[in-house]
Order: structure tokens, then C-alpha cells, then sequence
């Protein structure tokens, strides 16, 4: 595989990740896009990338975690219970809010050494990465002043929502917009050969 | 902390706290940065000074619910849990064992910070016989100061210490080794703590080490949060410092690996102990600068942590006893969850206290039992328990209540600001005594109750003994007129007229399931601590009695009777419903109307009209001041204006 290809690879499976992590299709109680299927793509797009970013090398034992605990909680369900362990969950919540802001940093610094000279996919994934991160801290406050708000606080969850699904749909565009920079490799440098 | 348990619920909550920073800290130790590593402590800081348990709320774990069960089983106490401050304040001399344990821990405390306030002082009068630093060593202070932007303080050379420090808070000294030569980067790490304020934060730490000396955990975070202080300053360092400089730095540390921790209160080091250097300048080997955007996750990620911790959480169920626990020792867990589980609105404790009702349950009653009368329930629950009697909580019912019916809670009324008083009703099972039953007739059990916030918590205080009533109704949810009401009387020539008035006030307690066979509703036994009125129903029955002489009675053939409630004193009479014809009915504005023929003999009182409505509830609970009507007899007006009811004055 070049080095090209396994760019390209990376990126997809990463994009793909992120359809699987915010969309949710049931067959009954069998979710088909479940959550560590998200963080396995998250896993593979580590292996392909790490060599291009360090640092992503560091989430490989959070996205090991992520994974489990999400698939624990697949199976869970699939069996008509809930993994309901408050403490567990807010761990679990920081650790993901960290995952995906270095995840989606290391695509950005990839998009600035990659990008045609004209785009600016760094700072659309920048964008997307800070929106995330703060949409899943207000929903966290939110959450805890349930109970103060209790007027307002449906209204809200559903607005906030629909802005989490929004900005994850423009998350998964930058990333298959940074797919494209890798899908057709620069040309080869001229070799003249002599006959 | 008044008492034992109380400390014991504090050091829990701070120990659950600090248990998970340590584990987000385990997680991500390498990913960020020493300044959140150590700042992220600031959270333990707050839940070691907040009272745990306030306001009926838990910090990760439902500590309270452990503290009490053990509190019940340990020393039979079931006084109110606690804590008003997150310091010992014994109120009462030891008498019993915990009380005797508080009081060791609380002169624990006491000792502890009066050993570091002994350590301090002595250490600020040696640092007072200290010579002036020597003009070179000033200079190098100044120098360094200077160089990295960073305030100058006075130093002061000590003879027999290792390294240097600053010491104290409102009037910090270096103190720097006598006739040793000072290096730049010691000096710089110095400085940077008095920039950065470490010494105030390190006194905090000791505090926390005072206030829960016996408690290994928040010694070892204590400890952790020091070095976390150390990592971060020499991270400050390293970022002011350029490649070779910052492995002088790291030789500098390697060469106090072997020197002893002397840790002094109010004091800053940069040789913090062989085994934390050595942690130390791993650190700096992985040094790296943290872009700037790293601030923003990692403040998103410490507001992620506060809110469970600052905000807590509330414990929205209890554990109703399922014998998974030997002896009686099951139902005193139920019981303390049920007393820890408080009810926040005047609802909830009346919709508990209802439900308690219908279920027998001790534990729900727990829930909305006023503090004086916890231990008695308790008792009284656990006896039962004993001698194997169900159900487990006496009631003071007659027989059994109807759970399917639900219970109806009929004239709430706002009586003080946070007092609501009104009649808790339940249908009966079967006819009590021994009576036998009568078709179409409901036996129900009435008792006037208090809802009264208690300590923050709302409780239920019964008024009086049930009294059981046969209701010809086939319902209550539309009113009962064998129940007392609120009346309204006037007089018009001979008659005398009047409306009772009753409000049924609800919350929503249906539970609707659904299957291919249509959908049934049921009553949800559920204790909702913090429900919410729903909806309030009021019905109106207007009365007519004749007074005058017998003879003329029977002339009256037909009468006519129409209300409007009167909300305000001041207002303008309102134009009634004309009841001319052979009408009745009721609006959602509270009118009623309605005639009636009457046959010679009548009498002498007969009941013109009932009707009702409903509406969302108004936590205001107003009543009608008083009551607009117009009498019609046979056919004629009575009434020009309309007469004013007033409202009887009930004994």
C-alpha cells in the first residue's frame, strides 16, 4: 500500500467512524450502526495514520476503551438491559470528549501539510472539532440543571440535538473532503530513462 | 460536622471525588498537559469544602444512604444526617463511643494543623535569624527575575538547609543553602511559584491533609497533588528554558534525587523527594509545549468533571427491601434510603405519603416523615420485620386501600408559605367492621395532612386518626359531596342558599401501556420525590333550603340557581347565567347554573346543581373569596344585583 493509499484509508475509515457514531439505525433492539463499530474504525484509521501523526498513537489505549464500553453496552441492550453506572459514564465521557478533539486535531494538521494551496479544510475541521467539544459540555451542564430547568430543558436538549446531528454531518464532510486531497496521488517525479 | 457520621459522609464524598480524578488522571497522563494534571485537583478542593449531602444531593455515590444504614445499625441513631461545614464542630461532650471516636478525630485535626502551624512558625523565626542573602546571590535573584519577567523577593541565606524554597504567603522569602551558589534555574523555579501563588495552594493541600488526617486516600492525593504542583512548575520552566538549559535543568534534579523530602507548611521546594524527582524528570523527558487549543478541551473536560461534583445528584428512588440482606438488616437499608431520599416539592412528599398509603410501605413513609418521628417508624417498621408481621408499616387504615384507585388529595390549600393543608383520601379494600358492602357506594378513608418543609425537605404531618366514610359517588376523581368542602351561604327572603366547594388536585401518576388489545391505564405506585401538581379539579353544588312558613313552601314550583365565584374583594358584580329554563351546567370559569320543578312537600333543603371543572394546577391553591348568585324562584329574578355568598368559617 502506498502511502497514499493508506491516507486514503485512514481518512475514510475515520469518516465513516463518525457515521456510525451519530447515527443510529435499529432493527428492533439491534442498533446495525452501533458505537464500537465506530471506535473500531477510529482504531483502524489510527493504525493507517500514526506513522503521519504521532500523537495518535496516544489514543490507541482510549480508543480500546471507548470501544469496549461501548460494545458492552450494544450487547447490554441487545439483551433489553442498560449498563447504568453513573461513574463509569463520566469518565467514559471526558475520555471521549478527549479522543475526538485530538482526533480531529491530528486530521486538521494533516488537511494544513496535504490541502490544495487554496483550501482551508484545516480550519473547517478545527471548527467542527471545537463546536463538538463544546456541544458535549453543554449537554453535560445541561443534564446536571435538569432539574432547575425543567420548563425549558426538552426544548433545549432537542435544539441542541439537532446542532450535535448538524455539526456532525459537516464533521463527516470535512473528512471526506480531506479524503479527496489523498485519492489521486501527485504525480511521479520525472526519471528519464536511457535506452 | 457535628458527628461522626457526619465526617464519615464528608471524607466518603471527597474520597469518591478524588477516586475519579485519579482515575481521569491515570487515563490521561500522558496526553495533557501538567497545568490541568495539576489545576483538575481544584475540583477535590471544592468537594473537600462544600458540606456533602447539602440540600439532599450526593456527590457520585449514594453516600448518604450508606452512612445512614450504618449510623441506624451501628448506634441506633436516627437523628438527622449531615453536614453544615466540612470542619469539626463537636456540640456535646462524648458520652457514647461515636461520640468518643468524633472527638478523637476532631482533636486529630486540631493537632495536625497545630503541628503545621508550630512547623510554620518555627520555620519564619529560623528564616528571621537568617542572614540577608549575600549581594551576589541578590543579584542573581534580580537577574533572573528580570530576565524572565517575573517579581523579585527578598532571600535570605540559611545555614543547614538543602536547597531553596519560598516560604509563607502574605510576606514570601527565598531561603537559599548558606555559602552555596545558586543556580539560575533554581532560582527561576523559585520565582515562578511566587509568581503563581503554589505556597497559597500547598496550604490548602495541608488544610485538606488536616481535616481528613485519617483518611490514607486524601493523604496519598495530598501528596499527589504537591508533586502535581512541583511537575507543573517545572513545566513553567522548561517553557521559559532553551535545549541545552533544559538538560541542565534535569542533571539539576537528578542531583537532589537522593535528598529527603522535607515537606514544611507554607513552603515551597523544588527537591520534593528521590522517588517524585525521579517521576519528575521522566516528565521533562516527555516535555512538549501544549498548543493553545489544548486550553479549550481541557477546560471543557474539567467543566465535565465539576458538574457531578459540584452539582451533585439527587436520589430519585428508594430501595423497598427485597430481602437480599440477612435479618432486619435489609429493611434498615430501605429505611435509609427512604430517609436519605428527600422530597423536594410539597407534591412529592404528599404523593409519597400517599403512595405509603396504598402500599403499607414504612419506606415510602420514610421518605415524607417529619425528623421527630423517623426513630418511632423505624421501629415500629423493624418490630413488624421481626416478628414477621406484614404489611410492614401500620398505617392507621381500617383495612387495606385500593391501589388500582390510586389516592385523591382533596382541598389542598396554601395555609402558610410553605405549609399546604388538605385531605388525603383513599378508597378501602372492603367495607371495614365487618360491614357489609353496598352497590354503587365507595368506603373511603379521609384524613386531613400537612405538607411542611422540614430542613429543606418536604415531610407530611397527618392533622388527625382516619375517618371512614361511605360516598354514594361511583368515583372520587369528580369530587365527593360526602366530603367536607369549603361553603359559601347567603340568604334570600326565606331561602337560604349556599355552595360547597372542593378541589381534587392531581399528579400525574397514569401509566398507559399499550398492546394489540387496545391500551389500559393504570395508577403508578412509583414514589416521585420531586413530582409536580398536574391539574386541579374544582366542583361547585348549589343548595337551597327554605326557612319561612310551611304553608307558603308549596307555592314555590320551580327554582333557578346560578354562581360565579368572586376572586377579588373589590370586583365589579358579574352579569350571571340567566336560568330561565330547565337548564344546568358548569364553565371552566368556575360558573355553575342549573333549576329544578318541585313537587308540593318539597324540601327543605334540595340540591340545584352540580358541576365542575378542570384546569391546570396554580401553585397559589387560590379559593373563591367568595361566591356571586342569582336566585330564581318560579320563573323571577330574586336577585337584582346579584347576592354575595360568604364563606363560612370552618370550626
Amino acid at each position: 500500500m502506498t502511502q497514499w493509499q493508506t491516507l486514503y484509508t485512514g481518512v475514510s475509515r475515520a469518516a465513516w467512524g463518525y457515521f456510525f457514531l451519530y447515527f443510529d439505525i435499529r432493527l428492533g433492539q439491534l442498533n446495525i450502526l452501533p458505537e464500537f463499530g465506530a471506535y473500531l474504525l477510529f482504531l483502524s484509521a489510527i493504525h493507517f495514520l500514526e506513522g503521519q501523526r504521532r500523537d495518535l498513537a496516544l489514543l490507541r489505549p482510549l480508543g480500546w476503551l471507548l470501544a469496549a464500553w461501548s460494545g458492552l453496552g450494544w450487547a447490554a441492550e441487545l439483551f433489553g438491559a442498560t449498563l447504568d453506572f453513573p461513574v463509569v459514564g463520566i469518565v467514559i465521557g471526558a475520555v471521549q470528549m478527549y479522543f475526538h478533539f485530538q482526533m480531529m486535531t491530528d486530521f486538521a494538521a494533516l488537511a494544513q501539510c496535504y490541502q490544495g494551496a487554496d483550501q482551508t479544510l484545516d480550519r473547517r475541521l478545527l471548527r467542527c472539532r471545537t463546536l463538538q467539544t463544546l456541544l458535549l459540555t453543554a449537554t453535560t451542564i445541561l443534564f446536571y440543571l435538569q432539574e432547575r430547568l425543567p420548563e425549558v430543558w426538552a426544548a433545549v436538549m432537542v435544539v441542541l440535538a439537532v446542532v450535535y446531528i448538524v455539526a456532525g454531518i459537516c464533521l463527516m464532510a470535512a473528512l471526506f473532503a480531506l479524503r479527496r486531497c489523498f485519492r489521486d496521488p501527485p504525480p511521479e517525479p520525472y526519471t528519464p530513462t536511457w535506452s | 460536622m457535628r458527628d461522626l457520621w457526619g465526617f464519615l459522609l464528608q471524607t466518603l464524598t471527597v474520597s469518591g471525588a478524588a477516586v475519579l480524578v485519579l482515575v481521569v488522571k491515570t487515563l490521561l497522563c500522558r496526553q495533557l498537559s501538567p497545568r490541568w494534571q495539576a489545576g483538575i485537583w481544584g475540583l477535590v478542593g471544592i468537594v473537600a469544602l462544600l458540606p456533602a449531602g447539602w440540600g439532599g444531593r450526593y456527590v457520585l455515590v449514594n453516600w448518604p444512604a450508606a452512612v445512614e444504614t450504618l449510623k441506624a445499625v451501628l448506634a441506633g441513631d436516627y437523628g438527622p444526617l449531615g453536614v453544615i461545614a466540612p470542619i469539626p464542630l463537636p456540640d456535646a461532650a462524648p458520652q457514647t463511643v461515636w461520640q468518643w471516636l468524633f472527638w478523637v478525630y476532631a482533636v486529630g485535626a486540631g493537632g495536625c494543623l497545630l503541628w503545621y502551624l508550630i512547623a510554620y512558625v518555627r520555620l519564619r523565626l529560623a528564616l528571621r535569624r537568617g542572614t540577608p542573602a549575600a549581594a551576589d546571590v541578590t543579584a542573581a535573584v534580580e537577574k533572573t527575575a528580570a530576565q524572565y519577567g517575573l517579581s523579585a523577593c527578598p532571600a535570605v541565606e540559611v545555614e543547614g538547609i538543602s536547597s531553596a524554597f519560598i516560604c509563607g504567603v502574605v510576606r514570601p522569602v527565598l531561603a537559599v543553602p548558606a555559602g552555596c551558589a545558586m543556580d539560575e534555574k533554581v532560582i527561576l523555579h523559585e520565582l515562578l511559584h511566587y509568581r503563581y501563588h503554589d505556597v497559597a495552594w500547598g496550604m490548602g493541600i495541608c488544610l485538606v491533609r488536616c481535616l481528613h488526617w485519617c483518611n490514607p486516600l486524601m493523604q496519598y492525593c495530598a501528596n499527589r497533588a504537591g508533586n502535581d504542583l512541583e511537575a507543573l512548575c517545572d513545566q513553567r520552566v522548561l517553557e521559559r528554558l532553551e535545549g541545552e538549559e533544559r538538560r541542565d535543568y534535569g542533571r539539576i534534579l537528578l542531583s537532589m534525587a537522593d535528598e529527603a523530602y522535607a515537606r514544611a507548611p507554607g513552603t515551597s521546594s523544588i527537591a520534593n523527594g528521590g522517588a517524585n524527582i525521579r517521576r519528575r524528570i521522566q516528565a521533562i523527558a516527555r516535555f512538549k509545549r501544549y498548543p493553545a487549543g489544548m486550553a479549550l478541551v481541557s477546560v471543557c473536560m474539567s467543566v465535565v468533571l465539576a458538574a457531578p461534583l459540584v452539582v451533585g445528584s439527587r436520589a430519585h428512588g428508594v430501595y423497598l427491601g427485597e430481602h437480599y440482606l440477612p435479618g432486619t438488616l435489609d429493611m434498615e437499608v430501605a429505611l435509609a434510603t427512604g430517609r436519605t431520599t428527600w422530597c423536594t416539592t410539597a407534591a412529592g412528599a404528599l404523593d409519597s405519603y400517599g403512595k405509603a398509603l396504598l402500599t403499607e410501605s414504612g419506606v415510602l413513609r420514610a421518605m415524607c416523615a417529619p425528623q421527630a418521628q423517623q426513630a418511632d417508624l423505624a421501629a415500629g417498621v423493624l418490630q413488624r420485620e421481626r416478628a414477621g408481621i406484614q404489611p410492614e408499616w401500620e398505617t392507621g387504615l381500617p383495612c387495606p386501600a385500593d391501589q388500582t384507585q390510586g389516592y385523591f388529595l382533596y382541598n389542598l390549600n396554601r395555609v402558610a408559605a410553605e405549609v399546604y393543608e388538605g385531605l388525603m383520601v383513599v378508597v378501602l379494600s372492603y367495607p371495614p367492621d365487618g360491614q357489609p358492602a353496598e352497590e354503587n357506594c365507595l368506603d373511603i378513608a379521609v384524613q386531613t395532612v400537612q405538607a411542611q418543609k422540614e430542613d429543606g425537605r418536604w415531610v407530611v404531618v397527618p392533622q388527625e386518626a382516619f375517618q371512614v366514610v361511605r360516598a354514594r359517588e361511583p368515583a372520587l376523581l369528580w369530587g365527593c359531596s360526602e366530603l367536607p368542602g369549603i361553603d359559601y351561604t347567603g340568604k334570600v327572603g326565606d331561602l337560604e342558599i349556599g355552595v360547597s366547594y372542593q378541589t381534587i388536585t392531581e399528579v400525574d401518576n397514569d401509566v398507559t401501556q399499550s398492546s394489540w388489545l387496545g391500551s389500559t391505564t393504570s395508577f403508578d405506585l412509583t414514589p416521585k420525590p420531586g413530582a409536580v401538581f398536574d391539574e386541579v379539579r374544582d366542583m361547585q353544588w348549589g343548595t337551597c333550603t327554605y326557612t319561612g312558613a310551611e304553608a307558603q313552601k308549596n307555592s314555590i314550583t320551580r327554582l333557578g340557581f346560578s354562581v360565579a365565584p368572586m376572586w377579588e374583594r373589590d370586583e365589579e358584580p358579574p352579569t350571571l347565567r340567566s336560568v330561565n329554563g330547565y337548564s344546568s351546567g358548569s364553565s371552566s370559569d368556575g360558573t355553575a347554573w342549573g333549576s329544578l320543578s318541585l313537587e308540593p312537600g318539597w324540601g327543605p333543603t334540595v340540591r340545584i346543581f352540580a358541576g365542575g371543572s378542570g384546569g391546570t394546577y396554580n401553585p397559589a391553591c387560590p379559593v373563591p373569596e367568595a361566591f356571586w348568585a342569582d336566585l330564581y324562584c318560579n320563573g323571577e329574578r330574586l336577585t337584582d344585583p346579584p347576592v354575595v355568598l360568604e364563606k363560612e368559617e370552618t370550626a
